[in-house]
């Protein structure tokens, strides 16, 4: 992750944390939460603001995976699952998949992620969360401006 | 940074990002050809179409579930079914919006904060498992098995209750279904009819009645998709109906006669009934005579109950009284005595008032016969050794069943029993409960004392699929995959209609939950039991279904479903009974043999004490128990209840319709803001809210402190001496608005056999003491 934020030109500071701690953060954030989840990681609660799971954000994603000829390997998670999506993200720049990928980020992850990105930061969410999130906001807004242009 | 260097930087760094999460090495492979979902047809065209079994409620109708690119789109009833046909009710409809509820339970989780404060971490399926057998272990090392108990309700419990069992605990089940519903009304009907004519199912044939009796059911208000249609068919028939309830329910007002009926008084009108109808020779003599004992008892028994006595007891006019009782004799034999279901109301004579049902039926010869009670039909179907666990439980030195209640090992432990023996230790300590299925803090009465239970507990662990009240006062919470994605047993139905089926996964379990099959059968591993040898469920399917002469494959190509002949009605001639004497019991020798009432009596429950009135509660027809009023669609159809306050109350204490109060109860306690539905629909002497609402549990997002919740001002309860259910009827509430306590006025007079309740600490009571 140091690798990542310094080329991201973003500031770590000190992060300690123990794996119980990241634990409950991560419980808190993205699984279960008093007051529910303030950032279900998922693109279908975001897509046309509809609050729910598998709903048109998973079609979405669905339609570009196929049409990348692909479908995700892991069927417990939901195919709009944001580490699911963010691997799609790598596989098409791999495949040099460009207009495709321009497309997905522009219509469809880069849309549904900012949401994201502001609720979890508004969530007073654990500095390893937080950084996370800004960073992988970072890289995806950048490299859609690489891809477009 | 130059183009390039920059996109395989994102690449590698996209990827890292994603394996933080899932360790993927590849996440995706090339695409299977479509598997024909119809690519471009709108809505739930064209979807892949997969037969299965509701569990919106535990009617559990057949559905099909429709399925396009692994999403559910729409379920809607199977076709094949001859019981609900392609209906399902508003909840039927709603499954897909359980399973798509990003409120639900995703992963193992294991508390870090205080209990009920909701702080959970995910753990593993391994560390969940463990921990919870260790326990199990530890508990059972320190304190004997009966330390154990489990809460149990559905067919998620159904496994793991063998493990409790196989523990040798003699509280491996405690249904609420029991000890808060229907037991002593199934124990009536075990008694008299020798089966359970009301249990799960009521084998009560509306559909061919010439008229109908309703005491306190409110088919409509509740429904289970078969029993509301014939119903409703055999009203349109021209069935009459007579409807006994203190409120004017929706069934109320499609009676010919409603009976506003003072609350606690339904067994002094049946048995006026019964005397009225012995003395106009009103009754079925012949089939008295041929298919029932203890008749002249019975005749003996109610001389005394006319229909003046009972007048003012239950607060009815006379003349009604006789209309009503005429109306069903002129009907008989087909004349459908609703059994009842939800029967724990006042505690001491809820078996007796269903018994005496069950002996009106028989007077009018309304059993076997169209329009009667009738038979279930056998349904041939297997039993496979796999699904059990093996081991019976151990007899403690006290048992919590039958040294307290002669008839509760029929049902199990009663639940309050074991709440206060996990508070007292006594008879025996109870260390660790494991709950599957129930959110008991909506459920067993008396909340706050449950709390206070749990809070004296070893450890406690819950199978759920919603984060509940329950799941957040649980040490370790397994997530549970719900009915529509998961296989479960064979279903018969045996009602009017019968047929078999079997639940099967419409849709492959999300996240990681897991279907109770697997769940239990690792539990029973790491516990070091030989059980559950079926690695796969559907081997225990199979073996269900060949005595039926089908199998998965078979069934399915079948749609699913296969229907069977009825065989409901019986010939007078060959009218046989399994009780012992192979009749109808009109008195029960078992009953009086334990020092109970072999014949019912009336027993007052207390009236209101001056200034509350009753709490009564009922359903709505879009929500089941407190488990649905987190789904998006029925929220939106029922998001909060009202509190039902009789017009002339209102206007005497100046409230309103439409206006939030706060209830409290006799004991002090609150409950969360609910407004008013001011309606002379509703007896002066008792209000009335929908039961389910005002959850307490922050995890649901949508369902959180909408409404209030009857469950948390239930904290007065007494026990039915024969079974040990608990009563719900039996408190009483005033008004807060504002900062200002109103007393409800006395408008309705008292006679003398019914005393008032008396306030256990009235100063304490007067100021609210608690919240």
């Amino acid at each position: 992750m140091e690798e990542l934020a310094e080329n991201a030109g973003i500031e770590i500071g000190h992060l300690s944390f123990t794996p119980e701690e990241l634990q409950q953060a991560y419980t808190r954030l993205f699984i279960n939460s008093p007051g529910g989840i303030p950032a279900p990681p998922y693109a279908s609660v975001y897509v046309a603001g509809q609050g729910l799971l598998m709903q048109e954000g998973y079609g979405q994603a669905q339609d570009f995976y196929q049409r990348a000829g692909l479908e995700p390997l892991n069927k417990e998670e939901p195919a709009d699952f944001l580490p699911v999506e963010l691997f799609f993200v790598a596989v098409l720049l791999e495949k040099k998949a460009f207009d495709l990928l321009s497309e997905f980020l522009g219509t469809h992850l880069l849309k549904w992620f900012r949401i994201f990105e502001e609720r979890v930061q508004a969530a007073n969410p654990h500095p390893y969360y937080s950084l996370l999130a800004r960073l992988t906001l970072f890289y995806l807004t950048k490299l859609n401006e690489e891809v477009f242009g | 940074m130059k183009r390039r260097r920059f996109l395989k930087l994102s690449a590698s760094a996209c990827a890292a990002l994603a394996a933080l999460e899932l360790q993927g090495k590849g996440m995706f492979r090339p695409a299977v050809a479509s598997t024909g979902d119809a690519q471009g047809l709108p809505g739930s065209l064209g979807a892949k179409e997969i037969p299965s079994v509701c569990e919106m409620c535990f009617w559990r109708c057949p559905i099909v579930g429709k399925v396009k690119k692994g999403r559910l789109v729409k379920i809607e009833g199977n076709p094949k079914s001859p019981a609900n046909d392609t209906r399902v009710c508003a909840r039927g409809n709603s499954g897909v919006q359980l399973i798509y509820d990003p409120d639900r339970l995703k992963y193992p989780l294991k508390r870090t904060g205080k209990r009920g404060e909701g702080k959970w971490a995910r753990i593993s399926w391994d560390e969940a498992l463990d921990e919870v057998a260790h326990n199990m272990n530890k508990v059972r090392d320190k304190y004997g098995p009966h330390a154990l108990a489990y809460f149990d309700h559905g067919a998620s419990a159904e496994f793991m209750r063998g493990i409790f069992k196989a523990l040798g605990t003699e509280n491996y089940t405690n249904e609420p279904a029991f000890f808060q519903c229907v037991g002593p009304a199934a124990l009536a009907f075990i008694k008299t009819m020798g089966y359970i004519t009301s249990g799960t199912r009521q084998y009560v044939d509306m559909k061919n009645a010439k008229a109908i009796l309703l005491v306190a059911s409110h088919i409509g208000e509740n429904v289970h998709v078969s029993h509301v249609s014939e119903y409703m068919e055999g009203l349109s028939k021209g069935a009459k109906l007579v409807v006994v309830d203190p409120r004017f329910s929706a069934p109320a007002g499609k009676a010919d006669i409603y009976l506003p009926i003072r609350p606690g008084t339904d067994t002094a009108l049946l048995l006026a009934w019964m005397n009225f109808i012995i003395e106009k020779g009103l009754y079925d003599k012949d089939f008295v005579k041929s298919h029932c004992t203890g008749f002249d008892d019975v005749k003996a028994a109610v001389k005394k109950c006319t229909i003046e006595w009972a007048a003012p007891i239950c607060d009815l006019k006379p003349e009604d009284m006789k209309k009503a009782i005429i109306t069903l004799a002129e009907a008989r034999p087909h004349v459908a005595i609703h059994p009842g279901r939800h029967a724990t109301w006042y505690g001491k004579g809820d078996t007796s008032r269903h018994q005496a049902l069950g002996m009106l039926a028989a007077l009018f010869g309304a059993v076997g016969v169209p329009g009667g009670l009738y038979f279930p039909t056998p349904v041939k179907k297997g039993h496979s050794e796999c699904a059990e666990c093996g081991g019976e439980p151990e007899t403690p030195d006290e048992s919590i069943q039958e040294d307290y209640y002669p008839f509760a090992s029929m049902f199990g432990s009663p639940t309050s029993k074991l709440v206060e023996a996990s508070l007292t230790g006594k008879p025996y300590p109870v260390k660790l409960w494991g709950i599957n299925g129930v959110n008991i803090l909506q459920t067993i009465p008396d909340p706050y004392k449950t709390m206070e239970a749990i809070n004296k507990l070893d450890f406690i662990f819950c199978e759920e699929i919603m984060p509940t009240e329950t799941a957040m006062w649980s040490d370790i919470v397994l997530p549970g995959a719900t009915y529509l994605e998961r296989y479960d047993a064979v279903y018969s139905y045996d009602l009017l209609t019968p047929y078999i089926t079997v639940r099967q996964p419409v849709v492959k379990p999300m996240f990681e939950v897991k279907s109770s099959y697997w769940i239990a059968r690792q539990l029973a591993k790491r516990l070091g039991l030989e059980c559950f040898q079926a690695k796969d469920i559907r081997e225990i399917i199979e073996e269900e279904l060949k005595p039926a002469g089908l199998s998965l494959e078979s069934l399915n190509k079948k749609g699913g479903l296969v229907p069977i002949k009825a065989k409901p009605y019986r010939k007078r001639k060959d009218l046989k009974f399994k009780t012992e004497s192979g009749k109808i019991n009109l008195s029960v020798t078992d009953f009086e043999d334990e020092d109970l009432d072999p014949i019912p009596k009336f027993i007052p429950t207390p009236a209101p004490p001056k200034g509350y009135a009753r709490l009564i509660y009922g359903r709505v027809p879009v929500h089941t128990f407190s488990r649905t009023m987190n789904n998006k669609w029925l929220h939106n159809e029922w998001p909060e209840n009202q509190l039902w306050l009789n017009d002339e109350v209102a206007g005497k204490i100046g409230l309103k319709d439409g206006e939030e109060v706060v209830l409290e109860n006799q004991d002090g306690y609150k409950s969360l803001p609910i407004k008013l539905k001011v309606t002379p629909g509703i007896r002066a002497d008792v209000v009335y809210m929908a039961h389910g609402y005002g959850s307490r549990s922050k995890m649901l997002t949508k369902a959180f402190k909408k409404g209030a919740s009857d469950q948390f001002m239930i904290t007065e309860y007494i026990n039915d001496p024969f079974m040990g259910a608990s009563s719900h009827r039996t408190n009483f509430v005033r008004i807060i608005k504002g900062n200002k306590v109103i007393n409800i006025p006395d408008l309705c007079p008292i006679p003398p056999q019914i005393p008032r309740f008396k306030l256990k600490n009235a100063a304490s009571a007067k100021t609210g003491g608690k919240k």
